[in-house]
């Protein structure tokens, strides 16, 4: 479980210092204020601990660090993600914990505005590669109809425009599902997925397309709503067991192409992931920009009685709460209460 | 018949006065004096733009962060806002004797059950804005069954600070 994460001088964000972080965690602020760059920062940064020295691969911890955030930003040089203006150098702090004490560790790298390739400056805790677990950055936009095109786009034909969470994301769908038991939460969690989008999304090896299959029907996944494939992609992520207890998922926009209602139920499953058995849960990392996303997890804080630190930006500077102390006050939550006064306005 | 066409005094606020026979102050009612023990109930029902208003007037809520007090507070408007919907239509279908039938407004007596709107009303005086909606989704969460049972929507449930009600012409 991430528990930290520190960034300065990181493209928009001039500082941040985010600990405590909690199964759920939520980024608000306005468009453009930097809420995918925390996220994509974070995720990043926890891919390339999960990376390292996995299976027979040595690559350098600094090496695949450059590689993944050439991959997730595709900056031209690594210090174009510097922020501009500043003669500091751009600093990141990941600090990670696990069931096990070894499991626990820290990423920390800093760099500044003319670094090109490589990393100069990168920091990292001893126990790191007892990890055996995959994150993931599910984006604002869908994947599943233009998944050959992102493989074929970003692996053979090396072409960038399609970054790395949504490679990662072609790379884990395509992931072969591994045998043994889901365990109560995951086969709970799949059966309400599917409950919300009245069915199941699969690919079909003879044909190599995916599919939403509702019943007796198949529909192409061209003609099946965003929503549902937004939904769907979760489910095959659970399916085939590349997410797992102890794995971080950061959700770009949750609310994206999805019918309130839809999201109230996704968020009661990420809910119920989070806090998992047992105590360890899959994490969530959100970010978003809608009054209803914030005002559900909200409820989900008191319901279950958890924490959920949010990070908000307010006039330029980045601030902490927790839902479960109430709900921070920022511009979203000003537009919310205008909109209450006009519902009462217009309905009483 | 008791009916008010004279302000009611509640929780520092002054509501009304309304027009003659469409308020039911239903805290003062004979039926609910004999029937009070154990049974929290609303402030008054108003009768407005074709629909039912049920009004609890609070001088304070708890914030959402005390979350024993909060739950507790809740839990009492839930009360009073439900059985101040059920004694009122306990009344109207005569289960309380043709006396508390007789004590209803004559307007009252005459809605189409079917048809007319209700909307539960929580005034609570000095009220944050920003602190409204949070507990008016908290309390349409508790609400909800209620509501549905009845056929109503969650969408009719208000929490106004003074301000507000002051706008909507509740209170002077």
């Amino acid at each position: 479980m991430i528990t930290r994460l520190a960034l300065q001088n990181y493209g928009p964000i001039t500082a941040i210092e985010w600990d405590r972080l909690g199964p759920i965690n939520l980024v608000i602020g306005a468009n453009g204020t930097g809420k995918t760059t925390i996220l994509k920062a974070l995720y990043s940064a926890v891919r390339t601990v999960e990376e390292y020295l996995r299976g027979d691969d040595r690559t350098p911890v600094d090496e695949l660090l450059a590689a993944k955030l050439k991959g997730v930003f595709q900056p031209d040089k690594l210090g174009d993600l510097v922020t501009k203006g500043t003669k500091e150098p751009l600093v990141c702090l990941l600090e990670l914990t696990g069931q096990q004490a070894d499991a626990n560790g820290y990423l920390k790298y800093r760099f500044g505005a003319h670094t090109t390739r490589s990393l100069p400056d990168v920091e990292w805790g001893y126990a790191l590669a007892s990890r055996d677990i995959n994150s993931i950055f599910l984006p604002a936009k869908e994947v599943l109809s233009l998944h050959k095109i992102i493989l074929k786009s970003r692996l053979l034909d090396k072409l960038n425009g399609f970054d790395d969470t949504c490679l990662d994301l072609a790379v884990a769908l395509n992931t072969s599902p591994r045998p043994g038991d889901q365990g109560s939460v995951v086969a709970s969690a799949r059966k309400k997925l599917g409950a919300i989008i009245g069915g199941k999304v699969a690919y079909d090896d003879e044909s190599k397309l995916w599919y939403f299959q509702q019943g007796r029907f198949k529909y192409l996944i061209g003609l099946t709503a965003e929503g549902i494939k937004k939904i769907g992609i979760l489910d095959v992520l659970l399916g085939n067991r590349y997410l797992t207890p102890g794995s971080t998922v950061c959700i770009d926009e949750p609310e994206a192409a999805l019918h309130p209602k839809a999201i109230s139920q996704l968020f009661d499953v990420i809910a119920d992931l989070a806090l998992g058995k047992g105590g360890e849960g899959i994490q969530f990392f959100l970010a978003s920009h809608s009054y209803f996303v914030i005002n559900k997890l909200y409820l989900i804080a008191h319901q279950k009685n958890i924490s959920i630190p949010v990070l908000y930006e307010e006039d330029g500077q980045w601030q902490r709460a927790d839902l479960r102390h109430g709900m921070p006050t920022n511009s979203i939550i000003e537009e919310s209460v205008q909109l209450y006064r006009e519902e009462v306005e217009l309905l009483l | 018949m008791i009916t008010t066409t004279t302000a009611i005094m509640e929780s520092g606020m002054t509501f009304g006065p309304y027009p003659a026979g469409h308020c039911w102050h239903i805290e003062k009612s004979r039926v609910y004096a004999s029937n009070q023990q154990g049974v929290k109930m609303a402030e008054f029902l108003l009768l407005r733009d074709n629909a039912i208003w049920i009004v609890e007037a609070k001088s304070s809520s708890p914030r959402p962060e005390g979350r024993q007090s909060f739950d507790r507070f809740l839990h009492e408007m839930q009360q009073v806002m439900h059985n101040a919907l059920w004694l009122f239509l306990g009344v109207r279908l005569g289960r309380h004797g043709p006396e508390a039938l007789g004590d209803l407004p004559v307007a009252f007596q005459s809605v189409n059950l079917a048809t007319i709107g209700f909307k539960l009303v929580l005034v609570i005086n000095g009220h944050k804005p920003e602190w409204l909606l949070r507990l008016r989704n908290s309390l349409a969460c508790r609400l909800m069954a209620n509501m549905r049972a009845l056929g109503l929507q969650e969408s009719t449930i208000f929490v106004l600070n003074d301000a507000m009600a002051r706008q909507k012409g509740l209170i002077q």
